[in-house]
Formats: structure tokens, C-alpha cells, sequence
């Protein structure tokens, strides 16, 4: 079947893409109603439950976003990680996830109608979830987690792909970083009889393509192409490698993923224990609008921001204490990367991915850029969230756009590169 | 012609104290020129004149006159000290001890009636002066009056402002502002997208940026600042008083509401639009309605 669905079903948002056709691109789906995310894909994972005498109401994505919770209105939000972990999700959460899971197929039938899939029940769906998730899977069962995602899935409605119901979220990233959301099979073929994933086309947009090419013309001795993808997320910062054997231009890549805890919430944590209890109340209080301009002021673009009340965060000795929270954190992904680039081995890093809301901070940015560079990897290429565009005697520097922020899991995890009967 | 001898400085002192007692009232004590208004006790400070000065003025015993006051004359370069002196209670005991007894009387009742003319000017002037008092202190206690009433009045109108004003926050908070620019905002097309991603970043940040000073103006002084968001692209949700069905993803409210509940807009929300879309700057502010 060539069509699936990918629900990227994160703590603060749901992203969700599809693949229509197996040699094209899987757009993400963009909706109007989601008008407070400026790319109109970033789908709030909330649901809101009221008991109140007239009933039993939800609510849920957008329209949860403003309910406050009282003594008839349950709140449900950040849910996710409850459902991680070897004990069972209590049953509020269990039917708060169906639920949702059951809006978001309604909620997405006018936009996915918009791409050609009519009756979202009948396309088969996939997962994406942590890494660390996966965690108490032996072979070929599911983790527990995973297990109840499906059987959520299945009882919103939803049919989970028989192949491959779940990703893992680092995975999926550096798929649909590495092709942007690009698909691409071969016609049956006399030996296999079967289509088959056509890798170099489908990376093509990488660096992998002119490295193959090198290697088959001899321009270049290089038998691997080595990719890393480093996500700075809200709560973890996911790492993903990918080697491409440039010998054998069917091979299937390898893929390597580890998550650390250690997203820009600990950030925003750090700093507001430092702050002042005026202004560390002052931005607790802060609608999302408000806090997204405070943190790029005070973290992007290393100033200081004025919040309601005329209080001043980010001025004087607080920009050093600030910055001090910055370099600290900086320093824990650092520490993870090397760890991550020691532990699988990687002698060889060619492309280097630098992606995340966190890596839209310069500081750190250029904090892992200066770790890849010291490292010595023959790295010739490095892609960057932010728009400060270095030449550097030894490798290109491309600025990606804002889209492979936030979106890549859902557009990787709807490539055909999970889907092994196509290999 | 017989040349008169010259006074001895006790017929001297005895002159001047006599002159002193008659004049009641303070005199020059060392002459100025020879006009009637210049006349002093003494013609000159010099000679005999000198040793009765002293006597006087008490450098050698008990003052049988005193200094009640002195004038500084500027002449010139040169400045001039003029003292005025009155006789005291000694000078009177010394002089009717030196009198003869035959002029003791005709002294004392020139000096009497000195003293009862300048005590009657003297209570004509107190008469006058207690007068002018009393009509001072009619006019003074009027002023205090009306400035008490003015007072008092404008305490009432400050108190009736207050009132008034608080009545008319109170109003505005709940009814359409008529200065408001949004009921006035004609429809309009939609803004043609900017070209790039950093025009439209640009834009969004600072529509933002003017939302929020927009919702901690007053609402008297939003009505610029509607101007700039309307200029920049943005278009208001809902307008003051409106009643709705709530919208989570519009609507924001402080007291407990749900999803399609009946509502009243205490305040509009933003959305900056553009012909690819909407974003949502702010949510409108809402409250629970009973229709």
C-alpha cells in the first residue's frame, strides 16, 4: 500500500504527515484552524474533559488550548510521558489519549481530504514515539508503550500499519531531514520481482548523492557518507546518525539514535530559579506568545526583554546569569554528543545537522558547531536552524528552513524507508 | 557788648534732660544742620558736650538717657551713624533733684502736658489701629469663609469626579467604547503575503510586539495602536460586548468556561492576516453570559 499516515504524537504538539505515493514527496498537514503556529502544523496535544451537570464534554487541540482547569474541568496536558514506564497509564489517561486520538481523526479529514485521503480509517497509520520508549521491547514485541499507543490508535478509530505501527522519533527526524519528506521506488525488478526503495534518489537532496557520484567517477577514495542529525527539543535532545555505504548504492543506510534529557524546559528552568521572584513569577505567568518573544530575546539574541509591569529581564547582571545558564546547558549537550559520537564509533561525520528550537540559540549553535569542528571528522558541510551563515575554510554552511525545526519526524516517519518489504 | 560765659556741663545736663523730659517722645541726640527738623539735645558732640554725653549715656555711672534707636546716612563715601535718645527713669530722678525747687512745678506740667498730647496721639493712633483691626479681622474671617465654602464645594465636585469617573470605568469595561477605531474598521482584503520567510517573521513579531502594549494601554489609548495593527495587517476577534459561543482556540476567559458555552467579549482578541492565512496574536478575552 503506498499511502500512510504518520501521527508525530509529541508532549507539546502533534505533527502529522502523509505519504500519498511512493515516488513523492509527503506533504505535512497544514490546517487554518492551528492559526497560533505561524507554519499552521503544530496540532497542541491537549484535551480538555468537563463534567459538569449538562453533560460530559471534551475538548481538545486548539480549542483546549485556553481551558483552565476548576473543579468540573480536567486539564489534560504533558500527558504523554505518563504513558512511558513499565506501570499502566491510569485509566483518565488512557481515555483522555483515546479520545484525542479519535478528535485528531476528525479534526484532520478536511485538510488530508485536501491531499487526496478521503476516509482516514482505512490508511494505515504509524507512531512516532522517544526513544526511550522502546524500552522493555524483547524482539519482536512491542514495548509497553508502544503496545497501548496502537491499541489507542485502534480504538480512536485509527488502523495501525501491520509493518511498522511505530518509529522512534530520532530515527524518523533524520529521515525526514536527510530527505524532506522525499520517496522514491524503483520499478519491479527481474531478481526481486517487487519495488524497491530507490535510496539514492530519495536522498538525493544530501550530500550523499555528490559522494556516491565521487565514488563511482573515483573523484574520491571515501567508501562511507556519514550524516548527524542533533535535535534540541522542548524536553530532550535527540541524536541520530546515519552511514551510508557508497559501494553499494542499494544498500539500505544504518541508522544509530540515542535521546538525552536535557531539552530547553530544563533551560527555561535554570534561568527562572535565578531570576528574581518578581520576574520568575512574572514569566511563569506568561501566555505562550508572550515566553516564545521573552526566550528569543533573552536566549536567541542575547538581550533584555520588558514584560507587563515594565519589569526588565535580561539587563545588567542577569545577562551574565543568563548566559551562564546558556553555556552550562550548552556544555550537557556538548557532553552528550561526544559521548554519542564515542559510544557508536563514528570516525567519519560528513554532514552535520544542527536542528531544534534549541539550536536556534547561537550560542549553543555555535557552541556544538565549534565541538563537531574540534573533533576532526572530515565534516564538509553543517546545516544550521539559524540564519548566521558562516563561511569556514573547511566546510559549507546551509541554513535550513523553519520547517525542519519541527516537522521532520512526522515527514520521516511517513517515508518509505521504514517499510523493510520494500528493501 | 557783654560776651555771655559758657555753660557749665551741669547746667548743661540739667538743659538737656529738661528738653528730654518735655519732648516725651524720642529726640536726635547730637544736632543735624541748623533746620528745625535737625535739632538735638546737643548742638555738637564736642568739648563740655562730650564729658555730658558720657555722663549721660551712663559711661561713667547710671545712663540718665538711652539709645532707642540710630539711622546710617550715606553722604558721599562717608556714612553717618545718628543716634535717637529718650530720657530714662534715672535722668528724670536726677533732674528734679538739680532743679530749683521754684521750676521743679512749671517743668513737671510741661512735661505732663507733652506726655498727655502724645498719649492722646498715641490713643487716636491705638483707636485707629484697633479699628483698622477689627475691619481687617471682618474682612480676613469673610476671606476664610469663602475659601472654606470653595473649599468644601470642591471637595464635593472632586468626590462627584471621582464617583463619576469610576462609573464611567466601570461603564467602559462593560459597554463599546464610541472612541474605539474597531466597530469603525471597514472589511477589507486580506494583506498580500510578504515574500520571504523573514519579512513575514518580521512581521508576526512585531504585530506581537504591539498586541502587547495594546493589552496594557487603557483602553482610551488603544485607539493608536489599533490604527498601527490595522496598517500592519492585523484584524481584531470579536469587538467589545459581543455575545458569542466559546472557542478555545479564539477565545480566552478568566472565569470557568467550556467549549461552546454562551459568552460575552470583555476585551478582542488579534489576528494578523494575510492572504496565506491567519496568526492568531492574541486571544480574545471573554466571560461567562446567561442569555
Amino acid at each position: 500500500m503506498s499511502r500512510i499516515i504518520c501521527i508525530d504524537f509529541g508532549s507539546a504538539f502533534t505533527k502529522v504527515a502523509v505519504r500519498i505515493d511512493l515516488n513523492k514527496p509527503s506533504p505535512i498537514i497544514t490546517d487554518e484552524r492551528l492559526s497560533s503556529d505561524p507554519l499552521k502544523f503544530c496540532i497542541p496535544t491537549l484535551a480538555a474533559k468537563s463534567t459538569r451537570s449538562d453533560g460530559v464534554k471534551w475538548a481538545f487541540g486548539p480549542d483546549a488550548s485556553t481551558q483552565s482547569p476548576s473543579e468540573q474541568i480536567t486539564v489534560f496536558r504533558n500527558w504523554k510521558s505518563q504513558l512511558f514506564g513499565s506501570r499502566k497509564p491510569e485509566r483518565a489517561v488512557k481515555e483522555a489519549t483515546v479520545k484525542y486520538f479519535e478528535w485528531l481523526r476528525e479534526f484532520l479529514a478536511t485538510p488530508c481530504s485536501k491531499v487526496g485521503l478521503k476516509d482516514l480509517s482505512v490508511v494505515p497509520a504509524r507512531i512516532c514515539v522517544p526513544d526511550f520508549s522502546v524500552h522493555g521491547r524483547s524482539n519482536d514485541d512491542f514495548s509497553p508503550t508502544e503496545q497501548f499507543l496502537q491499541d489507542a490508535l485502534r480504538e480512536a478509530g485509527w488502523l495501525p500499519d501491520d509493518d511498522r505501527p511505530v518509529v522512534t522519533e530520532p530515527q524518523s527526524n533524520i529521515i525526514g531531514i536527510y530527505t524532506q519528506g522525499a520517496n522514491a521506488t524503483s520499478p519491479p525488478g527481474a531478481s526481486k520481482g517487487k519495488k524497491t526503495i530507490n535510496f539514492m534518489r530519495m536522498f538525493k537532496r544530501g550530500g550523499y548523492f555528490s559522494a556516491l557520484k565521487d565514488a563511482s567517477t573515483g573523484y574520491s577514495e571515501a567508501t562511507i557518507h556519514s550524516v548527524l542529525v542533533l535535535d534540541i527539543g522542548a524536553y530532550t535532545s535527540d541524536f541520530a546518525h546515519i552511514e551510508f555505504d557508497l559501494t553499494d548504492a542499494k544498500a539500505p543506510p544504518q541508522i544509530t539514535s540515542s535521546s538525552l534529557v536535557a531539552g530547553i524546559q530544563q533551560l527555561d528552568e535554570s534561568v527562572v530559579k535565578r531570576l528574581p521572584k518578581s520576574k520568575a513569577a512574572a514569566f511563569e505567568s506568561l501566555n505562550q506568545n508572550a515566553r516564545e518573544a521573552m526566550k528569543r530575546a533573552i536566549y536567541s539574541e542575547a538581550t533584555s526583554y520588558k514584560l507587563p509591569g515594565n519589569l526588565t529581564v535580561g539587563a545588567d547582571k542577569e545577562r551574565g546569569l543568563i548566559q551562564e545558564c546558556v553555556d552550562h546547558f550548552a556544555e550537557k549537550v556538548e557532553a552528550g554528543l561526544a559521548k554519542f559520537i564515542l559510544q557508536n564509533k563514528i570516525g567519519q561525520l560528513n554532514e552535520v545537522f544542527l536542528t531544534g528550537g534549541g539550536n536556534m540559540i547561537p550560542t549553543i549553535n555555535s557552541c556544538l558547531e565549534k565541538s563537531v569542528r574540534k573533533m576532526d571528522l572530515s565534516t564538509s558541510l553543517v546545516h544550521s536552524l539559524t540564519g548566521h551563515a558562516q563561511s569556514h575554510p573547511t566546510y559549507y554552511y546551509d541554513v535550513l528552513g523553519p520547517l525542519h525545526g519541527r516537522g521532520s519526524s512526522g515527514l520521516g516517519g511517513a517515508s518509505v524507508y521504514f517499510e523493510e518489504k520494500y528493501w | 557788648m557783654t560776651k555771655t560765659p559758657p555753660k557749665s556741663p551741669d547746667q548743661i545736663l540739667l538743659e538737656v534732660l529738661e528738653r528730654a523730659l518735655i519732648n516725651s517722645t524720642e529726640t536726635r541726640l547730637i544736632a543735624l544742620g541748623k533746620k528745625p527738623d535737625g535739632a538735638g539735645l546737643f548742638a555738637t558732640d564736642k568739648g563740655a558736650n562730650k564729658t555730658v554725653i558720657e555722663r549721660c549715656l551712663g559711661l561713667q555711672g547710671d545712663s540718665l538717657l538711652q539709645i532707642v534707636r540710630t539711622e546710617e546716612v550715606s553722604v558721599g563715601k562717608k556714612t553717618q551713624v545718628h543716634s535717637f535718645a529718650t530720657i530714662t527713669p534715672g535722668g528724670v530722678d536726677h533732674l528734679f533733684s538739680k532743679l530749683p525747687v521754684e521750676r521743679r512745678a512749671s517743668v513737671a506740667v510741661a512735661a505732663l502736658d507733652a506726655a498727655s498730647k502724645s498719649i492722646a496721639v498715641l490713643e487716636h493712633l491705638i483707636d485707629s489701629i484697633v479699628k483698622r483691626r477689627d475691619e481687617l479681622l471682618s474682612v480676613v474671617e469673610s476671606l476664610v469663609q469663602r475659601f472654606s465654602s470653595s473649599l468644601e464645594a470642591m471637595q464635593d465636585s472632586a468626590a462627584q469626579l471621582a464617583v463619576r469617573r469610576d462609573r464611567i470605568k466601570t461603564q467602559l469595561a462593560k459597554e463599546p467604547l464610541p472612541a474605539t477605531s474597531l466597530n469603525a474598521t471597514p472589511e477589507r482584503a486580506p494583506m498580500r503575503r510578504p515574500d520571504t520567510d523573514a519579512e513575514v517573521s518580521f512581521r508576526q513579531r512585531a504585530a506581537q510586539e504591539l498586541v502587547f502594549a495594546w493589552q496594557e494601554s487603557a483602553r482610551e489609548a488603544r485607539v493608536p495602536i489599533e490604527a498601527a495593527l490595522h496598517n500592519i495587517g492585523a484584524e481584531p476577534i470579536g469587538e467589545y460586548g459581543d455575545k458569542t459561543k466559546f472557542v478555545g482556540r479564539l477565545h480566552e476567559s478568566r472565569s470557568p468556561v467550556f467549549q461552546d458555552d454562551s459568552v460575552e467579549v470583555e476585551r478582542p482578541g488579534w489576528i494578523l492576516r494575510d492572504d496565506a492565512g491567519g496568526y492568531l496574536l492574541t486571544h480574545a478575552l471573554v466571560k461567562p453570559y446567561l442569555p
